[in-house]
This record gives structure tokens, sequence and C-alpha cells, in this order.
């Protein structure tokens, strides 16, 4: 899409320490965001995604270990930057909207005293000091919350400040999240399965105005979710992860036209169709990170497995423009290397 | 479907299995790890006192006037008081005493706590705000000025201090569980139970009580350490144990005006009350950590 | 045709909102507001809505965990109310119901063994020998080997694994009547659909009735054979699952069929173009007077804020709640009452990167 890249993740893999050993989740992903680009990270439970998206913010558990791998952002790469360089990126630059809006916002805090507490804690006016200028910082301040508060189509902003989090209905609290999120005019926003606690025409109506404003701000988007139509609705391009690798990568309606990896075909066919069809889901579960698969960690599962998927791991390679996919069935210069 | 299903070993290397996870989660906590030594130490020292204690018969009444205020030797670890008695056999047997005490109040708070506030949890109507507000009544007075108030009627002994600590300690069970069940009642897994026809004591006890256990136990471990402070206060105060009975608490009343010089008498006592609590402290707290990981797990879903 | 099993008729079950101390009444959630259903045997019945339509208090209710607060229900033809003891325990024991969220529907303190026996114990059913036959004969049928899952706890499941065992469960008493709600929400899309072939296999093997709860369309149209839609307590519309769908007649249905994503592009014209709905939800304790769709329809025409429609047969077997289709209103239907197609619906279903 652009040429210059915001966010680059470069052969990223990310290690558990836990009871039962070294359970290696994230094994070498690539994921490239662009300027004002929505990408959208697809994947059922337990491949990663979320993983992913907390390295990103340097948010891992203490028994998580970086074994290798670059998130490049702006030039720095965020596994390198110590705790205090991350807290300015984080909120300013990359943002999450998370999932559950019930449970994300502090209930004993208004909304207007959450929306607030973020600029002043972060001073991003640089306003005039004194009592006078204290004063005009905070209604600017002020102001600039109301206006977010507009832009995510809330319909009373100066009551909904004065309103706590439970007094309002759960489309309004996801409004709030993206408020919040959104607040600091950050260049990345990463969205956490949003919607998936609301109603169906609620998380329609969420995700249709969220994709227009930051259409309209020039906000890039990482989408992290399991549900392939939310997927479709929001994203230019789609990453398809599994057991913590990348194994397609296309823009989206290409995508959903044609899957080339067996597991992504395997994911669509089991979406209820309308016709009253529906596919017959995967074999199999997905594997034990302590002690995956050699080589493609798909292969146990996977109706199309040649001698060669359980010796070697399939690189991820652009097969056509902007499509790519790690699988033997396409064939690729180093196939024929081992 | 005849032949055996599941042979009774698989289910033993089942149960070791979940034993060996439990056990490696608890581990990573090393103070939790410091307080189960120190609390297994205690314990170890309150049962094998008789025979680890260098002069056993000092334990009772005995005198020796030849011997008082002996500072700490090789021969008296801990020196000797007043009466010639070695001071650190009377505190290892004093670990008998607190450790005793604290065992049969918690367990008295345990057998009435727990029924009464699962009734109030599951059962509601005049019943259960009945039970609260005896219970909020209990829980207004000061625990301390209670039993102190109770063991001043009854005659100063050991057992009645033991019973005026558990009176005043059960309501805190009671309300515990109440707040444990009335939430853990709102869960899908009872509400299945009920769908499928179990009656309500069957769900109180069997379905809502062994959900309730993590935070009971965290409680229990850290009122150990409580109890024994308020007993201690009551054996400080002439209730309770009654010399020559080597109750910390005595020990220290009745040492403490032999300070600073006689500086034994009352500082080794001291000091075992300091490192019991902090060792049943401790290992509540660890015990508190490996339960919120587990709930977390388990309600952490994807 | 084959017999009805489950009838409902003009059910209402309505909660009492109370405050102070004296538990004063200051209104009511009209959680189920007059439902007339019939559920064939051996069929399946789809209950569809979202939050505050009513349909999982309908599920209770209509299995008897909760009392109606005025209508009748009948299980084979025996009402459910005024039963002795006895005969409510042998009613009850053939109707079962699987929860939707697995993680919290298993007791985490039980062995999946005592999960699924629960049933049997708690009616007294055979020795613990056989208990535990029956339970490894259960978990066999909803395919969990019983020697790797009699033993564990839930927490080592996965989200597919605990619905099987949720679904042992609700078969261990012989149940002819099984109320599924949302049964697959919490499931990732490939388990969900290896659930929905487990639970249509064991409808046919042990002839089993299904009350089919959810809020996703396009999977009830895969399971079921009749689709009933619910807002706010009422059922607006109710048809067989084809017809529902060639024919969305309530303009309510069309929207929420407006709104599946479609990843199928040749099934795009199986749905209706894009129908944006304005405003929220109300809350079921503020249900709007008249229709309680027509704050928020864009169909509306006059008498729709004063009259509560009933139901017009439309079609055979198919019908709808909805002064458009009165005849007492001329029964104009939907026709030029359809919001325009907008710039921005063209640019909808995936699309994503802005023009169509």
């Amino acid at each position: 899409m652009q040429a210059e890249p915001l966010l680059e993740i470069r052969n990223l893999s990310i290690h558990f320490h836990t009871y039962e050993g070294r359970a290696r989740v994230i094994n070498g992903i690539e994921l490239v965001i662009g300027k004002g680009e929505s990408v959208a990270l697809v994947g059922e439970t337990g491949c990663g995604k979320s993983i992913t998206a907390k390295a990103i913010l340097g948010l891992l558990p203490p028994n998580a270990e970086v074994v290798s791998g670059r998130i490049l952002f702006q030039g720095q790469d965020l596994l390198r930057l110590k705790e205090e360089e991350l807290r300015r990126i984080r909120g300013r630059h990359i943002a999450m909207i998370f999932q559950d809006p019930s449970t994300a916002l502090n209930p004993v805090f208004t909304v207007g005293e959450q929306l607030m507490d973020v600029l002043i804690y972060r001073d991003t006016r640089g306003l005039g000091r004194g009592k006078d200028g204290a004063v005009r910082r905070h209604s600017a301040l002020r102001q600039r919350c109301l206006e977010m508060l507009q832009l995510v189509r809330i319909p009373d902003p100066e009551a909904t400040m004065a309103r706590y989090p439970n007094e309002l209905s759960g489309g309004m609290r996801q409004r709030v999240l993206i408020a919040l999120a959104l607040l600091q005019g950050p260049e990345l926003v990463i969205a956490d399965e949003i919607g998936t606690a609301l109603d169906v025409s609620i998380q329609d109506q969420i995700l249709q105005e969220l994709k227009e404003l930051v259409r309209t701000q020039g906000t890039s988007v990482l989408y992290i979710t399991h549900n392939l139509g939310v997927a479709r609705m929001v994203s230019d391009r789609v990453y398809v992860m599994y057991a913590g690798e990348v194994v397609e990568v296309a823009p989206t309606d290409t995508l959903f036209r044609r899957q080339l990896h067996p597991y992504a075909q395997g994911l669509l066919a089991a979406v209820p169709r309308l016709t009253g069809a529906i596919g017959e889901g995967i074999e199999g579960r997905i594997p034990d990170y302590v002690a995956p698969p050699p080589a493609c960690r798909f292969e146990p599962r996977c109706p199309y497995r040649m001698p060669i998927c359980s010796e070697v791991r399939p690189p991820l390679v652009e097969v056509e423009a902007g499509r790519w996919v790690a699988c033997h069935l396409y064939p690729h210069p180093r196939r024929d290397e081992a | 479907m005849a032949e055996t299903i599941i042979t009774t070993q698989e289910i033993w290397v089942t149960r070791r299995e979940e034993a060996r996870r439990a056990w490696y989660r608890f581990r990573s906590s090393t103070l939790a790890l410091v307080g189960l030594g120190i609390v297994l130490g205690m314990a170890a020292v309150a049962i094998l006192a008789p025979y680890i204690a260098p002069y056993p018969q000092h334990a009772g009444g005995f005198v020796d006037f030849a011997n008082t205020f002996q500072p700490p030797s090789r021969a008296h670890l801990f020196g000797t008081d007043d009466v010639g008695r070695d001071v650190f056999t009377r505190v290892l047997f004093g670990a008998r005493i607190s450790l005793f005490t604290g065992f049969v109040v918690l367990s008295i708070a345990l057998a009435i706590g727990i029924p009464l506030g699962l009734i109030a949890g599951y059962w509601t109507g005049w019943v259960s705000s009945l039970i609260m507000r005896i219970t909020d009544v209990f829980l207004a007075l000061p625990s301390i000025v209670l039993a102190l108030a109770v063991a001043a009627v009854l005659k100063p002994t050991l057992t009645n201090a033991m019973i005026a600590i558990a009176f005043t300690w059960w309501p805190w069970y009671t309300r515990l569980v109440y707040g444990e069940v009335l939430s853990i009642k709102q869960e899908a897994f009872v509400e299945a139970s009920r769908s499928m026809g179990a009656s309500p004591w069957r769900i109180a006890f069997r379905e809502i009580l062994p959900n309730a256990w993590s935070p009971i136990v965290v409680k229990l471990t850290l009122d150990m350490g409580f109890v024994i402070l308020v007993e201690t206060g009551l054996s400080f105060l002439g209730l309770g144990a009654q010399p020559p009975t080597p109750a910390w608490g005595a020990m220290i009343a009745e040492g403490r005006i032999y300070m600073p010089a006689n500086w034994w008498l009352a500082t080794f006592p001291g000091l075992a009350i300091f490192l019991t609590v902090l060792g049943f402290n401790l290992l509540g707290d660890g015990l508190r950590d490996v339960f919120d990981v587990q709930i977390e797990q388990w309600r952490g879903g994807a | 045709m084959s017999a009805a099993l489950v009838e409902a008729i003009d059910v209402r079950k309505i909660f009492p909102l109370t405050t102070g101390l004296f538990r004063r009444q200051v209104g009511e959630v009209r959680a189920v507001d007059g439902v007339t259903l019939t559920v064939q045997a051996g069929e399946t019945l789809a209950v569809v809505g979202e939050s505050g339509s009513g349909k999982t208090t309908l599920a209770k209710v209509l299995i008897g965990l909760l009392p109606p607060t005025s209508g009748v229900i009948r299980f084979d033809g025996v009402p459910l109310t005024g039963l002795d003891d006895r005969s409510w325990r042998s009613i009850r024991r053939q109707m079962q119901i699987v929860f939707q969220d697995p993680a919290s529907s298993l007791n985490p303190r039980k062995r999946v063994k005592d999960i699924v026996g629960e049933p049997l114990e708690v009616h007294g059913i055979g020795t613990p020998a056989e208990r535990l036959r029956r339970v490894a004969e259960l978990l066999e049928r909803v395919e969990l080997p019983p020697r790797d899952f009699l033993f564990r706890y839930p927490h080592t499941l996965s989200g597919g694994q605990r619905q099987r065992v949720a679904i042992a469960r609700a078969l261990a008493l012989n149940p002819r009547f099984v109320v599924l709600d949302e049964p697959t929400s919490a499931l990732d899309v490939s388990v969900q659909a290896k659930i929905v072939a487990l639970l249509r296999k064991l409808q046919q093997e042990f002839t089993l009735t299904y009350l089919f709860i959810s809020h996703d369309l396009s999977l009830v149209r895969t399971v079921a054979d009749t689709i009933a839609v619910m807002y706010l307590g009422k059922i607006v519309e109710i048809a067989p699952a084809g017809e529902l769908f060639r024919v969305p007649s309530h303009p309510y249905t069309r929207a929420l069929l407006s709104a599946i994503p479609v990843v199928d592009d040749a099934e795009r014209a199986l749905v209706p173009e894009r129908i944006p709905l304005s405003g929220e939800i109300p809350s079921a304790a503020r249900i709007p007077p008249g229709c309680p769709f027509h704050p928020r329809c864009y169909a509306r025409i006059e008498g729709c804020e004063r009259i509560v429609p009933e139901p017009v047969e439309i079609a055979p077997g198919h019908f709808v709640r909805c002064l458009l289709y009165d005849p007492a209103f001329g029964a104009p239907g939907l026709a030029g009452r359809v919001p325009a197609i907008s710039r921005e619906s063209m640019g909808r279903g995936g699309t994503g990167s802005g023009m169509g």
C-alpha cells in the first residue's frame, strides 16, 4: 500500500517459561503496517495474536522471553527500549482499545475524569503556567475531550463526561474506550477484539464508525480478531495466524475470494453459509507449544500434507503481488534446497 | 463396555501430577517458601518440644534459686528467668500453647462461621438477614475487648481464653463466606445444578463451598498469626494461661519488669511471637498469590 | 407433521423492580411479553435476538427453571403448572439445558466424571460403578475418549471440549427436549462447526428436539427448521428457516439479516442491502409503547407508536407482528419503505479500500 511502513515486526519469536517447559508460542512472525492502513490479524484462540499485540506495547507477562526479532516503530526497535521510553510511546503514539468495555473502564471515576486524566498526565498541550494558565489549560483539555466524544458519535458529550461507566450502555462504553485511545492522536491503534462483548448490530455500527474515523484521521489500525466477518468489514489487508506463525497474508478481498493456505481454507469453509451449509471444521487441535511439530505447525491437521511438510518449515513467500503464504503446496525458490 | 475404563494407578498418576503443578506454582514465591519453612519449623517445635527441650522439667513449676537470671550461655541458650527456669525450654513449650490455641480457636470459628455464612448467602429472606445482623453485632465489638470481657467473666484459664477468642472470631468467617457465596451463586454452573434438580443443600455444600475455599484458606493462615497475638495479649494481661504455664505472653508480662538489665526474659518470647506471626503471614500471602493465579487462569479463557 | 412437543401459549414473564427497605415496586421488566409458539418433536426451533430480547428468559421458562407470570406451557400435552412433585420431577428430567459459556457452566472444582454424573447422582440413579460406566458412555457419544477425560478438571480443557462435557451432562438423563443457549458463541469458528456437527448427529441418534438460542442468524440458518426472531420480549417474526431468509418481512428481521457479514461473495445476493439501525436497544424495563421496535424502525407508519401489532400469517407457517402486514391498515408491506442504498453501504461487506 504505502511506501513507508509505520510498524514492522521482523522475525519475532517469544517463548514462555511454564511448568511443562519452554513454550515456543510465537515462532518467527513478520508483520508490516503502513501509514493509514488497517490490518487485521486473524486467528483462533491460542494462536498468539493477543500476545503479539502485547509485545508491541511491551506488556508481556513476566514469564515471557523474547528470543529474537525486532519490532520497528518510527525507526526505533520497541523491544530494545527501556520502560520509561516505552511509556512515552504508549498512548501517545501507539494506543490500545480493549476488548471488554465493562471492565476496561474504572468504575469509580467518571468518563470525564478518565479522559482528562490521560491528557493532564501527558500535558500534551503544554500551555502556560500560573493560575490563569492552569485554568486555561484545563478548559482547553476539556474541550479536546468533548471533541473526541463527539467524534465517536456520543450523543450528548457534556452529559456523558459527568457519567460513570456503569451508567452507560455497552455500546457507549466501547465508544468511550475508542475516544480514550484516540485522544492523544496516536499514529497506530491496536483494537483487541473490540465489539465481541456487544450485540451484533451495535458492534456493526461501532466498527463502521471506527473505520470511517480512522480514515479521516489517517490513523493506522491493527485489528485483532477471530471473527472473519469483522476482518472483512474493516481491514485492507489480512494476516492469518496459526499456532504462533503467520501462514497467509493478502489484501482483504483477495483473501476472501480465494484462500491459499489450507488452514485459511478450512477456516473460511467453517463459517456458516446463508444457504444453510456449514463446513466441517478442522480436525485436531492446536499444537502443544512445548513440543510443537518440527516443521510446518499445521502439518498434523492438514488434509494436503506431504512428507516435506514435517521436514522443512515452509517460509513465508510472496507468490503474487501482495500475497504471501507459508506452505509447501506453492512453489518457492528455497523449497528444493532442503 | 465391560472392561476397566481407567485403572486406579492412572488416577493416582493424575493426582500426583496435579499436586506437582500446585507445588511448582507455590515454589515461585521465595517469601512464601520462607513462611512455609517457619510455620513447619514452629509446628515441629511444638510437637517435639518434650523431646528437644534441654530442660523439659522447667516447663512447668520448677525453681532453682541458685541459677536465676543467668544470661544466655551454652548451658542455657536463652538464659534463665527469675526463678531459675531455662528460658529456651519455656519458649519451646510456649509454641505448643500458641499453636494449639490457634488451631482450636480457628476450628471453632470455622465450624460456626462457615455453615452460617453458607446459609445466609444461599438462602435469602429473613433467615439470611437474621444471621447477618447477628454477625454484624459481633463484628461491631472489637475482638480484643470482647475476648477480655468474656475471659474476665469466666475463670482465667487457657480453655476459657480460647473460648473467648473463638467467640469473637467466627463472624469474620461468616461474612467472608457470605460474600463468596453471593458471587459464586451467580455462576452458570450453580444454575446448571439447579436445572437438573439438585436440592439447595446439595448446591450450597457441594457446589458452592468447594469454590469458596481459597479465600478461606488464605484467611485461616493469616488468622493463625493474629489469634496467637490475641492469646498473647490475654496471657500478658493475666487472663488465659496462668503461671507456671509457659505461654509467651505471660512470659513477657513476667519478664518485662526486669528489662533492660535481664533482657532475655522478655525478649526471646517476644522474638518467638514475632517469628511465628511473620511465618504465618508470609505463608498466607504466598497462598493467596497461588490461588489468585489459579483463578485467573481458569477464568482467563482465551 | 409430527406432534407438538413443547407448546407455549401467551407466555409472559415479568420481573418486578423494587426499591427501598419495604421493596416497593417501581417498575417492571417485561422479559417475555406474550409469546406463543410450538416446537414440533424432532425439529429444531431457533430463537434469535439481541440483548434484552428475552430469549434466554424464554428458554428458562419453557423448561421450567422459572415459573411464568402468566400463560400456559405444555410439554407433550401436559401443562407444567399444578403438577405434583413426582410428575414434575419426571417431566423435568425430559428437558435439559446447555448453557452458553462452557467456562462458567462447569464447576471448576469438580472433575469431568462428577460433572457429567451429577444429574444421575442427584436423581439417585444407579450405583457409583454404574454411574461411572454411564458417564464413560456419554463421553464417548460426545467424542471425548473416556480414559483421557474422566478425571480432568475443566480448566485443563479447551472451549470445544468443555462444551462437549456440558452436552454430555445434558444428555445424562436421556431427555427429549434440549435447550441450547448460545452453545457456540464462546467458541472459535472451526470448533463451532464441529460442535454443530456433533449436535446434529446427536439429534438424529436420539431423536432430540432442540430449542436453539442465538444471536447469530447465519449460524442458525444451518441448524434450524424454524426460526423465531425476538425483540424486547415479543416474537416479531417466525417462519421456516428458508422462508425467513428468502422473504424477511419484519423491518427488524431485515435489518438483522442485512448486518450479516458475507464472507462468500457468491452469497451476497442472499441478504438484503445493509440497513443501519439507529439508536440503541431500549432497556426491557422501559419498553416503548405500541410496537416495541417503532422508535428505531425505518418503515414506521402512523399508528405504530400506539398499537401493539398482533401476529399476522402472511404465508403458511410464516407469522409477522407488524402493522405493515395488518389487513386493517391496508397491508402495504415493506415495499418502498426500505432505506435507499447509501454510498456507504455500497462499500460495505469488505471492500475495505473504500470504493465499491
